[in-house]
């Protein structure tokens, strides 16, 4: 029986006496409907004596049900599988196999797939080393930018060779005339401040200090804390050539190693 | 073993208990599944093409159906019948096969013989020709609604009146509380009878401009 039905004081019997037409079974008959005796139960089994409506409807659900039995049931009765045991044994059989061969394929793949790796780590090794001590290999190239052309436009006109290769490194340097607001370049661990006579300071921003040592006028200074290791420069540029000629200031033939960052900032 | 037991005693399959027959097969009775397939295979068959309609996909998913359950029966708790636990496998795998291949087929040719429901619908023109015609016309007619259904209408519809399982195992098999499933039956009457209704209208309309013309 409906809610609404409960709450407006209808009873299961209807709303207006023998065969009214209430026009909708209650929800609760119809959830009765489960087994066809579910609607001989009281009170619905009154209801539809007396609601014609009801039992109309009650009648369509009846046979509905009876039909769907009667076609699905006659249909599927008739449905045996055609699966034969053997088939499905030997189905079963093949795909273990595949199962025991995959399993003892990922068994021995790992082992293989470590000795492999193996093998490219080194084959790695050998040949970067290999590269390096090529002496066909083609050189690595440092630059030094002059503080007259710190421009954008100069920087990516400085970093390229003539013919179009890219600098490996790029380095700058202002001499004491200027200030400049300093650029982030990666030093080699073969730096030669004393090789170059700009008169800057050296401020380490790799570790956070930020104390700056003015520099000597004949070169650079490195703070104490930088761990700079100093090496010869192979310098193939002369000296002279250093500033605002629009020429490499030194090239290095191989060997650069990466090394912290620092920057350069004018000197006080 | 249990097959050669079973099969020296004349005894039916369906008589062998099924956590029997598991624990056999759990304890390396290489027979005892075979028992379980051959009782089995028939049901899971009506069940899964109650859900796909193809006859040939039926076949493939039985088979899949029957080699989960090999491979997964040591995980199979004895707390419920290993009939809803292979129904449940059996509905799970038809229904991934069918949203997998969106192979929906309406019945095809569906072969009954007459009926006491579907006499209901067809009075009684007499033996005649005409008559049989009428009748195959109608079965072919309901059965196409009843293929149109919902999947999931007709799988309750079957699992609850065909299969004749309670509430309470159509909620294990569906994994669904048994609230839902009633629900889901009341609703899946109703759509039945609103598929089916306007057939037996024209029919009963047709019938009786028969006999009016007779």
């Amino acid at each position: 029986m409906l809610l609404r039905d409960r709450q407006a004081g209808k009873s299961p019997a209807g709303p207006q006496g023998p065969e009214a037409t209430c026009g909708q079974l209650p929800l609760v008959a119809r959830m009765a409907m489960d087994r066809p005796e579910g609607l001989q139960r009281e009170p619905w089994a009154s209801h539809l004596r007396l609601c014609a409506a009801c039992r109309a409807e009650a009648a369509g659900h009846a046979l509905s049900l009876a039909v769907f039995q009667a076609i699905e049931g006659r249909g599927l009765a008739d449905r045996a599988s055609a699966l034969p045991w053997e088939s499905f044994l030997a189905v079963l059989e093949r795909q273990q196999a595949a199962e025991v061969r995959a399993r003892s394929r990922a068994w021995w793949g790992i082992p293989l797939a470590a000795t492999a790796a193996g093998v490219l780590a080194v084959a790695g090794v050998l040949a970067w080393e290999g590269l390096q001590n090529d002496p066909a290999a083609p050189a690595r190239i440092v630059r030094v930018l002059p503080h007259e052309q710190r421009s954008m436009e100069d920087l990516v006109r400085w970093t390229l060779e003539p013919e179009g290769r890219r600098a490996d490194r790029l380095l700058t340097v202002a001499d004491t005339s200027d200030r400049w607001d300093g650029l982030g370049v990666e030093l080699p661990d073969w730096w030669d401040a004393n090789e170059l006579a700009a008169s800057v300071t050296l401020r380490d921003e790799a570790n956070g200090q930020t104390s700056e040592r003015a520099a000597p006028a004949t070169g650079l200074a490195v703070p104490a804390s930088d761990a700079l290791e100093r090496r010869p420069l192979p310098l193939t540029q002369p000296a002279s050539n250093r500033f605002g000629q629009g020429q490499p200031l030194f090239r290095l033939e191989r060997g650069i190693l990466p090394t912290q960052a620092v920057s350069f900032s004018a000197g006080d | 073993m249990v097959e050669s037991h079973a099969a020296s005693a004349g005894t039916d399959w369906s008589q062998l208990d099924d956590h029997v027959l598991v624990k056999a097969h759990l304890g390396g009775d290489g027979s005892a599944f075979e028992v379980l397939f051959r009782k089995y295979r028939d049901v899971v068959h009506r069940l899964v093409y109650s859900i796909v309609r193809d006859e040939a996909l039926a076949q493939d998913v039985v088979q899949e159906v029957f080699l989960l359950v090999y491979r997964h029966l040591h995980k199979f708790r004895q707390d419920s019948a290993f009939k809803t636990w292979v129904y449940r496998i059996a509905v799970n795998e038809a229904i991934r096969h069918l949203n997998r291949g969106k192979r929906w087929q309406p019945l095809p040719d569906v072969e009954l013989e007459s009926s006491s429901a579907t006499m209901l619908v067809v009075s009684s023109v007499g033996n005649t020709p005409e008559r049989i015609l009428i009748e195959q016309e109608q079965r072919e007619r309901i059965g196409e609604a009843i293929a149109a259904m919902k999947a999931h209408q007709r799988l309750i519809l079957n699992l609850y009146y065909m299969e004749e399982l309670p509430v309470q195992e159509i909620a294990r098999v569906l994994d669904i509380p048994e609230g839902s499933v009633k629900s889901r039956l009341f609703y899946a009457r109703e759509a039945l009878k609103k598929v089916l209704e306007p057939i037996f209208h024209k029919d009963i309309a047709e019938t009786r401009a028969r006999h009016v013309v007779a």
